[in-house]
């Protein structure tokens, strides 16, 4: 337990929020910085809040500005499906995302009276071109608590056994979902998933045990929860220093120098 | 340091790895707990009174470390209600009780809960419950039994700028025997210090809903905040430990107990 852990945070959000509470004083790239440090998060895999909650055309791009020069930061890009007016075709974007030094995608599956599809027929150029390129692409169901959490499973089965070689990250995966998950993890080798919501006592142990340490991600997302809980459970994990370090920053760090790749 | 909102046995509702017994002393063994407070899955739901005994049985085999809730289901009769507050409290060997609204589907100002809440009233008891179904409710009832010290269950898992979340801390700043707890799977950014901000240190305590969720995920957000030593030493155990200490039943014993080492 004496070594410290490199982290590596999957899940962090950069900009002005829509419902500021009292201690988000600085909601610029500046203040996630501080953030993480007041949390001993050494880097982090950003996505603008304008891109979840604006518009991807939008947030996107001016992630890339916000964060410039920050080593620390690294852009993922929001996407939408493709073949409609409101955003570039996935060949295109991905151009871009290589201009940007962009190594991961995201897709905000769900809002309040709204989304994305995720299915094949809607997204399945995208799942194809972000494989190839084997880009992780992260699941963003927009969960507000590790209570609720409604992940499209059948659909997850669907896209995961088409598109072996894609990487998905399930973000704010909660604790009650136990029983969906380890069916999925155990058909799917290239299926991921943060465990910044997975609160179960023991829960990180068990998923290793059974699955190994290589597909968890440590997420916290900031600036709307506290790293604190699942930053010390993984820190006191009753595993080895190894695979303690994989999930609190080796796995990302590889799956995104594997991008491109 | 005490887990003053444990939990023991596994649930249906969601899967969990390691609910049982066994797990119970690993908080302890690793983090040095001075207590959990537990509360048997069977308590809250379809066995109250065989889970009441099973909490006995856990305190009586794991001595001081290992302490307990017993549960009054509001739709037993009085009589019934009566008989196990007496069998646990006075005659066994549980220290609080804890109540279940939503899964007993009872209202808490509601006929049901009297007996359970007039006892707390008369020994100066705790009464953990997991929701008060409304500030206005707990109002009424810290109002109608002053003795009774009435906990608020998975507070700061809430939004603080939500209304209701407001008026339970003016509600607590306005009544004395009302304390709030940081047991919630959701950790809001924040949230922790701005209970204490608002209702000040000495009326938070820690819960972690152990060992169904993480006790160290619990613990973590509480090391975590921005709050000096003082005021984490008092939600970590201080505070429940002083509410424990105030009750009636007789002098509770917080020094490790010769059962409680062996637990070890």
């Amino acid at each position: 337990m004496n070594e410290k852990l490199y982290f590596f945070d999957v899940n962090v959000q950069v900009g002005p929020l829509t419902v500021p509470q009292p201690w988000h004083r600085d909601q610029t790239a500046k203040g996630t910085l501080d953030l993480m440090d007041r949390f001993g998060i050494d880097e982090a895999l950003v996505v603008h809040t304008l891109s979840r909650e604006g518009h991807p055309s939008r947030g996107n791009q001016r992630l890339c500005e916000e964060i410039q020069g920050m080593k620390r930061l690294h852009p993922s890009w929001t996407i939408l499906p493709p073949g409609g007016p409101e955003f570039v075709p996935p060949d295109r974007c991905i151009e871009l995302m290589g201009d940007n030094e962009v190594s991961a995608a995201r897709v905000v599956a769900k809002y309040a009276g709204g989304g994305v599809p995720l299915e094949i027929p809607w997204m399945g150029k995208w799942y194809e071109a972000l494989a190839e390129k084997r880009i992780p692409l992260l699941l963003d169901m927009n969960h507000t608590s590790p209570f609720y959490n409604e992940f499209p499973w059948m659909t997850i089965d669907r896209i995961c056994e088409a598109f072996p070689k894609l990487r998905l990250v399930l973000l704010g995966a909660g604790y009650r979902i136990q029983r969906d998950l380890y069916a999925m993890l155990a058909k799917h080798e290239n299926l991921y998933m943060d465990i910044g919501f997975y609160c179960l006592q023991a829960g990180i142990e068990d998923l290793v045990f059974r699955f190994g340490a290589n597909r968890f991600l440590f997420g916290s997302y900031l600036p709307h929860y506290s790293p604190g809980g699942p930053k010390f459970a993984l820190t006191y994990a009753d595993l080895p220093f190894e695979d303690r370090q994989k999930i609190a920053g080796g796995n990302l760090k590889r799956l995104l120098s594997e991008a491109w790749s | 340091m005490i887990d003053a909102h444990a939990h023991v046995d596994p649930p249906c509702v969601f899967g969990t790895v390691c609910a049982h017994e066994q797990g119970l002393l690993e908080p302890i063994r690793r983090f040095n707990v001075k207590a959990v407070y537990v509360t048997p899955i069977d308590s809250i739901l379809t066995d109250t009174i065989g889970g009441n005994t099973r909490a006995m049985e856990l305190v009586a085999r794991y001595g001081g470390r290992v302490r307990g809730y017993m549960v009054v289901n509001p739709n037993h009769s009085r009589k019934v209600s009566e008989q196990e507050l007496n069998r646990c409290l006075l005659e066994g060997n549980l220290e609080a009780i804890k109540l279940h609204s939503f899964f007993h589907d009872h209202p808490m100002d509601g006929p049901g809960y009297e007996p359970a809440l007039e006892f707390a009233d008369e020994f100066h008891l705790c009464v953990l419950s997991h929701t008060w179904d409304s500030p206005d409710t707990l109002c009424k009832l810290a109002e109608k039994y002053p003795n009774a010290f009435f906990y608020v269950a998975h507070f700061t898992g809430n939004l603080m700028h939500r209304p209701e979340t407001r008026k339970y801390i003016d509600i607590t700043n306005a009544h004395p025997n009302i304390y709030l707890d940081t047991t919630s799977s959701a950790a809001p950014l924040g949230a922790v210090e701005y209970t204490v901000e608002a209702v000040g240190a000495d009326r938070v305590i820690f819960g972690t809903d152990y060992n169904w969720l993480s006790f160290e995920f619990g613990f973590g957000k509480i090391l975590y905040a921005d709050l000096d030593d003082e005021s984490k030493r008092k939600i970590l155990g201080l505070n429940f430990q002083g509410i424990i200490q105030r009750s009636l039943l007789g002098p509770k014993d917080f020094s490790q107990s010769e059962s409680s080492k062996r637990a070890d």
